[in-house]
């Protein structure tokens, strides 16, 4: 069982009136990239908040590194770096000035060291040229650098990152995807945000929100499969009756759905005992030898398709 | 080796945490920008403005209209001599600051809290290792620092000067009528951030803290015939202590009430803004 970074039991926060996060049990795993989705109003931002000791749950418990949200927020809150939705700094002060400021609450010294930091920092979100301008003129996608560069000042061994790509063009999100990769080497990376094409290039997991109660979590790869045992798709040539006779007959096979394109019949199968149709289903479809079979696999979704699936 | 291997880490345990670098980013908000000269100039200009019309400009004009003064006291109106004004100054010095300078100080706190919470600074700072209460006594600490440097010293050891080139002046009347004033400032600074951290707008903050200094001001007497002796309990009171004290006169007991009660109530500010803070959703 691989350690878990977060881990929330049962967690929930009710405001004035509104139920916000009900019963959140969800698990990140040590070293992961977690893509944590939902529509606006999910509770993600919640989550993230209660994470971070923001805000105080009304029942359940969290905790991170092992240790209570709530009793040990500030040692948590010592290896952890966040990135907020609308990232938001001192505007008089410079990109410099920022990071230097935070790297204080982590470093004591020395002082060229920490201006070292600071620096790679800057370099690392693309900041350098602009480290001297002060934040008020900076633009969104310039915030959003630069509090991606606040959050992993101190090497956190988890970051926190509310819609990290929000306010970015292409190129500012495909350089924050990189930034992503490149930290995953040294921390966990739990994420939140509404780019599903994102979380599928460079997220392990997803935990998906819907109304405040989870719908659903774990490895990609297993999200995307069909929920209602496998679907394989099958393109043949030749003459294709007996075989499809013989699959229809086959007891885990509970349908069948035929199409013709260019020549090429294609079929999607549906099964439910996946192990069986592993071990069986190919081999019976070559049983006979004037069928050819030009393609042959589990059917695959987009993670859109799922996520629209689940929170509908 | 990388950088951050060599880094000394922080360990950020304690009732203090954060303190030191938020104490120093306050304290740059006043120190390293226009703010410490632009309020050293305006109240150069308010309070030794009228140290200076008090002792050189008005006993000027009070020799200029002799005929006519004379002409008024002859007819039985109650007049001043230039002496008599220039000894009045101290007085009117502390009467203006005591009304002025908490104006000052709420209009300089009001926005401190709870604009950085709706701006999302504070949730910003306080996802980093940083106790809650650092984050207030920073704030405190620094604004307190600017106010009775910038606000206080500055202003009235300029008048100080000012007033013994030409009168006699009760110093020790004098350092006690600083002291209290800086008493009445730090009252309405711990008032206006309380209010800052449990109000969420200008008017909520503005009005509470101008509505308890104005409106104590102008009904302190009516209250006093009201509540009595309760009354000098409240800082309302403590210009009429300050008033007392530049003169150099011991404070009557009922005042001395006012003396213990005013830090009291302060340090009660205090602690209501930390304990409201814990509380609070960011």
């Amino acid at each position: 069982m691989p350690e878990m970074v977060i881990h929330t039991e049962k967690l929930s926060k009710h405001f004035k009136g509104v139920q916000a996060l009900t019963d959140l049990s969800m698990d990140v795993p040590a070293h992961s990239i977690v893509g944590f989705l939902g529509p606006n109003g999910a509770g993600k931002s919640t989550t993230i908040k209660l994470l971070l000791g923001l805000i105080h749950p009304s029942s359940g418990r969290a905790s991170i590194f092992g240790q209570d949200i709530t009793r040990h927020s500030l040692e948590i809150r010592q290896r952890v770096g966040y990135l907020a939705q609308q990232p938001k700094f001192d505007e008089a002060m410079t990109a410099r000035q920022t990071l230097r400021f935070v790297a204080k609450f982590f470093y004591s010294g020395p002082k060229q060291l920490i201006e070292a930091r600071v620096e790679e920092s800057l370099k690392l979100v693309g900041l350098d040229d602009k480290a001297d301008r002060v934040v008020r003129g900076f633009s969104g996608g310039e915030m959003q650098r630069l509090g991606i560069a606040q959050a992993q000042i101190n090497e956190p061994d988890l970051l926190i990152l509310d819609e990290p790509a929000a306010a970015l063009d292409p190129m500012g999100r495909r350089d924050v995807l990189n930034i992503m990769e490149r930290l995953r080497e040294r921390s966990t990376i739990f994420y939140s945000t509404h780019i599903l094409d994102d979380v599928q290039r460079v997220s392990d997991r997803v935990v998906i929100l819907n109304k405040g109660s989870l719908v659903a979590q774990g490895p990609i790869e297993s999200l995307l499969q069909s929920e209602e045992g496998a679907i394989y798709h099958v393109a043949l040539n030749g003459d294709v009756e007996t075989a499809q006779a013989r699959v229809k007959a086959l007891s885990w096979v509970n349908n069948l759905f035929v199409r013709n394109s260019n020549g090429v019949t294609h079929w999607q199968v549906g099964v439910t005992d996946t192990a069986a149709a592993e071990q069986l289903l190919l081999r019976t479809i070559m049983a006979d030898d004037d069928i050819q079979v030009l393609e042959y696999g589990p059917e695959t979704y987009e993670l859109e398709d799922v996520f629209m699936k689940v929170v509908q | 080796m990388t950088v951050t291997q060599k880094l000394q880490s922080k360990k950020s345990i304690g009732y203090l945490s954060g303190f030191g670098n938020l104490f120093a980013r306050e304290s740059r908000k006043w120190w390293r920008s226009r703010r410490w000269w632009m309020q050293s100039l305006l109240w150069l200009v308010i309070l030794n403005g009228i140290v200076v019309f008090g002792l050189f400009v008005m006993p000027t004009l009070v020799e200029e209209s002799g005929a006519e003064m004379q002409q008024a006291a002859e007819s039985g109106v109650q007049t001043m001599t230039a002496e008599q004004f220039q000894q009045d100054v101290p007085n009117l010095l502390f009467g203006l600051a005591t009304f002025f300078l908490p104006v000052g100080v709420i209009i300089l706190v009001q926005g401190q809290v709870y604009a950085e919470k709706q701006s999302g600074i504070t949730a910003w700072i306080l996802s980093k290792p940083v106790v809650r209460p650092a984050y207030l006594l920073a704030k405190f600490l620094a604004d307190w620092i600017g106010i009775v440097l910038v606000l206080v010293i500055l202003q009235m050891a300029t008048a100080y000067l000012l007033l013994t080139s030409v009168i006699e002046v009760n110093t020790v009347g004098y350092i006690t009528a600083v002291a209290l004033l800086i008493m009445l400032l730090l009252f309405y600074q711990s008032f206006t951030l309380m209010m800052s951290v449990m109000g969420n707008s200008t008017e909520i903050v503005l009005g509470a803290s101008m509505g308890l200094f104005l409106g104590g001001s102008l009904l302190k007497n009516p209250l006093a015939q009201i509540f009595g002796d309760a009354v000098f309990a409240t800082p309302w009171m403590l210009p009429d202590a300050i008033a007392l004290a530049v003169t150099g006169e011991p404070l009557p007991p009922q005042l001395q009430i006012t003396v213990v009660a005013v830090p009291a109530l302060t340090v009660a500010c205090l602690l209501l803004m930390i304990w409201q803070f814990h509380r609070q959703e960011l």
